[in-house]
């Protein structure tokens, strides 16, 4: 029944978006590059140049709800590269705005990159189906921004905010959240901090995380954290590189082999549009061929 | 979708999930009669449980003035304005509720504020429905109107918070009906924002989370009242246990209030959502205005309150509220005393139905003076 439903998920998303049949393959090219240029990967690298790209049309998640009618970013430019034993997908798309706080009526720029545990004949391309997991990778522009050292604080959206005293705090006015709520008590009410709560994180070290879903609504942060990443957003567009080693281990993770194919799904967000969650533009499986090692 | 069934409403309607009704459902009946806007409730809830960083604009519960008042800014009106004229039928509602009416891509019909919307909690304070006419003078009756409107999240037999968050991060508890936010599960994502038509979820900026009243559980769990309900100055407030509609008990002073009596009415009825804060509206206000508050049985409410001394069991309900901090499951009364009852069968309260009254001399020998009250 599970299966059913995906298929036929797939052939809607077919025949509402007939530019899908011609997605391109991408190809993931082989260079021998150090585990540095993976480790921290920078996006605007001088390598990535001479790599050739590949565009992705995305569409509107309208498949579940909460959704969007329409897209908020239409294409999306795609490259990869691999040494052997780490792999990295750049991605890359217009978007005018760096918007990267959020609030109640703010959101922050996304993308993120999925791959099928099993086969991508196996599950499904929207968020994977009930025992054919996926292994997604989600950038946010907030999360650069924390391992910027720019943690979004009260002050950063309400600049002439003033607050007589927080209780518990420690230090000086405006009292950092970063460094005055250290203390068990003082942590205790930052609620989704204080419980550790993956997605409220003070000292996040790197900005990209690992993720498995089995569905819609089964999104769960991976208990082993093995991808790197790093965004930057210049005169009107966002490059972000994603990077994994192609073996880990861990369970949860795509098996990703030299020579080998499997498929690559992609999503993109616009926080100036408030997209957020289901709220997305995605491009569904697209092959990703792994070069041989000459 | 689900068909299920709203007491509110007196008609089926469609929810995301199947009816089920917790065994025992937190409910509250406020008097906005008695509300003087002293916003203590406000200030026991903040220092209780939002006083933290990314929580500066945040109020749980909130007392408003209407009908210009609004926390967040215009949160009614702006749903009302979106969703259009809607009809009741008598005691039937004939319109769309939240759950109906929804765009394609939405679960449920819904506005989300602007971060700036939380920034004036205080708006439209005191402000009067209308202009004082020149020459006017008081003849017993206001010409203009204004009352006090004490919110709170209304622990929603349908939440629509609940039904619109995509990660099941919400969840009504089984044994009190308190709906909350799962804090290691929320993953900010603000559709209950968006969807709670009483604006009662918030997102919190450093957080990243959203949080809302907890119903002050840890009380609920040892058998007392929430904080704003055992600070409440005006004695404007109880809460208790709702029962089950069909299963209701005279001697339980919330089911009397609410399903016996019907003094007290649900907020917005007609979102859909069986909200379990009950008001009883308040007297001097148009009866337009309140039936789109309250729905059609304000102007029934308001007889019921204004015949209460010849209800002896309503008096003895209503010198309950605020009386003490233990949850009433029980109450009964005698010529002189209206008597409450813990779920244990305790006796934790005792309040006279009518104060005793004391008439002192007009002249005080020993202070040698006069007692008036007069320049
Ligand atoms: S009042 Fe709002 S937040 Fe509270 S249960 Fe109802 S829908 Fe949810
Ligand atoms: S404490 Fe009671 S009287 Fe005072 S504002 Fe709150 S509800 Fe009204």
């Amino acid at each position: 029944m599970k299966r059913i439903t995906y298929v036929i998920m797939f052939v809607t998303a077919i025949l509402v978006a007939p530019r899908l049949l011609c997605a391109q393959e991408v190809r993931s090219i082989y260079q021998d590059l150090p585990k540095s240029f993976f480790e921290n990967p920078q996006p605007n690298d001088s390598v990535w140049k001479a790599v050739p790209a590949t565009m992705v049309s995305l569409l509107p998640q309208n498949i579940t709800a909460p959704g969007l009618q329409s897209p908020s970013v239409e294409t999306a430019n795609v490259k990869s590269i691999h040494n052997g034993k780490w792999m990295a997908v750049q991605l890359s798309w217009a978007d005018a705005s760096r918007d990267v706080n959020v609030d109640t009526s703010k959101a922050t720029d996304a993308c993120a990159i999925q791959f099928p545990i099993k086969g991508g004949d196996k599950t499904s391309p929207f968020m994977g189906a009930t025992d054919a997991p996926v292994a997604i990778t989600h950038w946010k522009g907030i999360w650069q921004n924390d391992v910027l050292g720019k943690y979004q604080d009260v002050p950063d959206l309400h600049p002439n905010v003033w607050v007589g005293m927080y209780l518990f705090a420690t230090g000086k006015r405006p009292f950092p959240v970063t460094t005055s709520f250290n203390t068990v008590a003082a942590r205790n009410t930052l609620g989704s901090i204080y419980v550790n709560n993956p997605i409220a994180q003070l000292h996040r070290a790197i900005p990209v995380e690992e993720l498995m879903a089995e569905g819609f609504g089964t999104l769960t942060t991976q208990p082993h954290q093995d991808a790197r990443g790093n965004g930057v957003w210049d005169k009107g567009t966002w490059t972000v590189v994603f990077a994994r080693p192609l073996s880990t281990g861990d369970k949860h993770d795509p098996k990703l082999v030299v020579g080998g194919e499997t498929v690559i799904a992609f999503a993109v967000w616009d926080g100036g549009h408030k997209d957020v969650g289901g709220r997305k533009n995605y491009a569904p499986w697209v092959p990703i061929k792994l070069e041989k090692i000459p | 979708m689900s068909e299920v069934k709203n007491w509110h409403l007196n008609r089926l309607m469609q929810y995301p999930y199947d009816e089920k009704r917790p065994n025992k459902q937190l409910a509250y009946v406020f008097d906005t009669n008695k509300c003087i806007a002293c916003q203590t409730c406000t200030v026991a809830c903040k220092t209780t449980w939002t006083s933290g960083k990314g929580q500066e604009g945040m109020f749980w519960n909130n007392v408003e003035t209407k009908p210009y008042g609004g926390y967040p800014a215009a949160w009614d009106v702006k749903l009302l304005n979106k969703m259009g004229p809607q009809e009741w039928d008598g005691d039937l509602y004939t319109g769309q509720t939240i759950f109906e009416s929804q765009d394609a891509g939405e679960r449920v019909n819904g506005h989300m504020p602007e971060t700036e919307d939380y920034a004036y909690p205080n708006l439209g304070v005191d402000e009067i429905s209308g202009v004082v006419d020149r020459g006017a003078f008081f003849q017993g009756a206001h010409n203009v109107w204004m009352y006090y409107l004490a919110r709170i999240c209304n622990h929603c037999t349908y939440p629509g918070c609940l039904a619109a968050c995509p990660r099941k991060a919400i969840y009504k508890r089984e044994q009190d009906g308190v709906v909350l936010i799962d804090q290691s599960r929320c993953r900010g994502y603000k559709e209950c924002v968006k969807a709670c038509p009483y604006k009662k979820t918030f997102f919190n900026m450093v957080t990243r989370t959203s949080e809302k009243c907890i119903g002050c559980y840890p009380l609920l769990e040892q058998g007392e009242q929430p904080r704003c309900v055992q600070t409440c100055i005006g004695k404007i407030r109880m809460a208790g246990w709702l029962s089950k509609p069909g299963e209701e008990r005279q001697d339980n002073p919330i089911d009397y209030l609410v399903r016996i009596k019907k003094v007290a009415l649900p907020l917005y009825p007609q979102y859909g959502t069986e909200p379990n804060v009950y008001y009883i509206p308040p007297v001097h206000v148009p009866k337009e205005f309140l039936w789109e508050m309250f729905g059609p049985g304000a102007e029934d409410a308001i007889a019921q309150y204004r015949a209460i001394r010849n209800d002896p069991k309503m008096m003895a309900a209503m010198v309950l509220f605020g009386n003490t901090p233990k949850i009433i499951t029980r109450y009964v009364s005698d010529a002189k005393y209206s008597i409450g009852y813990n779920e244990k069968d305790e006796e934790v309260v005792r309040v006279p139905l009518i104060e005793p009254f004391f008439e002192r001399d007009m002249f005080d020998p020993i202070k040698n003076v006069y007692r008036h009250n007069t320049a």
